[in-house]
């Protein structure tokens, strides 16, 4: 269809026809394969950093720094696809490794930040997931 | 009017990146994988465009043929002039330095270098930054996953930057790009200087961490130590930290082949000077930028709509017919 090997101009335009066309299939492949993975690679991370963060619990700023990547992780992971329940159950596995201090607090500002999400109620993600039903009374009463 | 949709179509997509990148939600490998494959299919479209109006073959026995053969002529002589503008060497060589910069990211982060060889930031904790990495048994993310996202980012970017060049012959189409994101450039970056303003302290590259740490180093380290973040964190030493003093060179090369033309056209052939002058002050500005700016997600946005004002200029400048489009 494309008769650019008989033109004059040069490869570029072979390239990037090329780049095109491999840009489409990487685009695509990678939507069917890898959507899942997202949120669960964020998991990985939250949980790697909180397991550093309790190995180095007498440094109590480098462990809050750690936290807060941790929370991070997580936290960008939800507040891109709030509507995904997966996300979710990973963020209350997350919880569930933490103190209560530390879960309360990481319930309120995730709160905090998809309170202006349209179309998103919070009390429906209480219902689903106990574990952060549970943190967020927490952070209520403190 | 299919050139006009496809045109239509470019803008949405610059503006939905610049709002994904200000928000921080582009990165989702998921969005990031949609944007690229509409902009591959984006410019097979516009390749399909180019070459169909090229051929102009077989006998021509009426007149109405041959009048039509002559309007058609001349929408194909426009053509070539495109598809000999991203066959120019300013072109081919600013696509080699895109996966030049891209290949050494690459290099970095598969071989990162430890932490601690950087001289020029003293931090309180390198050696527990130290033993974050030298940690054995823990799972940091994939390479797949960590390089990603940049090889996506330059793939989109090298096509967004060929379509910019393709529809460049319009003038309306630079000039439309230039009424709505010239003001929207100075918009964020007003915004950005009253949110996050400018570094405190300027860090020189330390020539000894010649190789960088890898991607999402700087991240961790200014998300560790908010001080350097908050003192002298901007996207140049962020790009230190990540690619090493080579790479944070070598980004500027990504502006050469366009400065080499702006210079050429402001100092020898004094055509079409008024893009020429938009895109040099605009590539001033995000030099400014990226050197003394706290770095933040809306520093990204600035970048993406700076390097857009920047591709309009500088392919329309390059231009060697007498006239473009209207």
């Amino acid at each position: 269809m494309l008769s650019i090997r008989h033109r004059k101009e040069g490869f570029m335009p072979s390239i990037l026809c090329f780049c095109a066309f491999f840009a489409i299939c990487l685009g695509i492949m990678s939507i069917v394969i890898n959507t899942d993975k997202t949120s669960i690679h964020q998991k990985d991370a939250a949980l790697y950093y909180i397991d550093q963060a309790k190995q180095l619990s007498n440094h109590t700023l480098q462990a809050k720094s750690l936290y807060e990547l941790s929370e991070q992780s997580m936290i960008n992971a939800i507040i891109v696809d709030p509507f995904d329940p997966i996300r979710w159950q990973l963020l209350s596995e997350i919880l569930f490794t933490l103190g209560k201090d530390q879960s309360a607090m990481i319930a309120q500002k995730m709160a905090h930040r998809l309170k202006p999400t349209p179309g998103f109620d919070l009390s429906g993600i209480e219902k689903t997931e106990p574990r952060f039903k549970l943190a967020m009374t927490q952070s209520m009463q403190r | 009017m299919a050139e006009k949709i496809q045109q239509s179509l470019l803008f949405l997509l610059i503006i939905a990146a610049l709002i994904g990148v200000a928000s921080q939600s582009i990165a989702p490998p998921l969005l990031l994988s949609l944007f690229l494959s509409i902009t591959g299919f984006l410019v097979l479209l516009r390749f399909l465009g180019l070459y169909a109006r090229l051929q102009n073959k077989g006998a021509t026995p009426s007149l109405p043929q041959k009048l039509l053969k002559g309007l058609n002529e001349e929408r194909a002589q426009q053509n070539r002039a495109v598809i000999k503008r991203i066959s120019e060497p300013d072109f081919i060589i600013w696509s080699a330095f895109v996966m030049l910069s891209l290949i050494w990211l690459f290099i970095c982060t598969l071989y990162p270098a430890p932490m601690g060889a950087i001289k020029t930031i003293h931090f309180e904790f390198i050696s527990f930054l130290n033993d974050f990495y030298a940690h054995q048994g823990v799972q940091e993310p994939s390479i797949t996953m960590k390089l990603k996202a940049p090889f996506f980012i330059a793939l989109a970017g090298i096509l967004v930057t060929f379509l910019i060049f393709s529809f460049s012959d319009s003038r309306s189409f630079v000039r439309f790009s230039y009424i709505v994101l010239l003001p929207l450039f100075f918009i964020l970056l007003g915004f950005t200087a009253l949110t996050s303003g400018l570094i405190s302290f300027f860090v020189w590259p330390d020539a000894q961490f010649w190789k960088g740490g890898g991607v999402d180093t700087a991240r961790k380290i200014f998300l560790l130590h908010s001080n350097v973040a908050f003192d002298s964190g901007s996207f140049f030493l962020a790009r230190f930290i990540e690619t090493g003093f080579i790479g944070a060179y070598l980004f500027y090369l990504l502006i050469f082949p366009a400065l080499c033309v702006f210079f050429h056209i402001l100092t020898v052939r004094r055509r079409r000077v008024v893009p020429a002058f938009i895109g040099m002050g605009v590539t001033t500005i995000l030099i400014v930028v990226d050197l003394f700016w706290i770095y933040t997600p809306f520093v990204n946005a600035i970048f993406v709509s700076g390097w857009v004002i920047i591709a309009c200029s500088w392919a329309q400048s390059g231009y060697k017919t007498a006239c473009l489009k209207r």
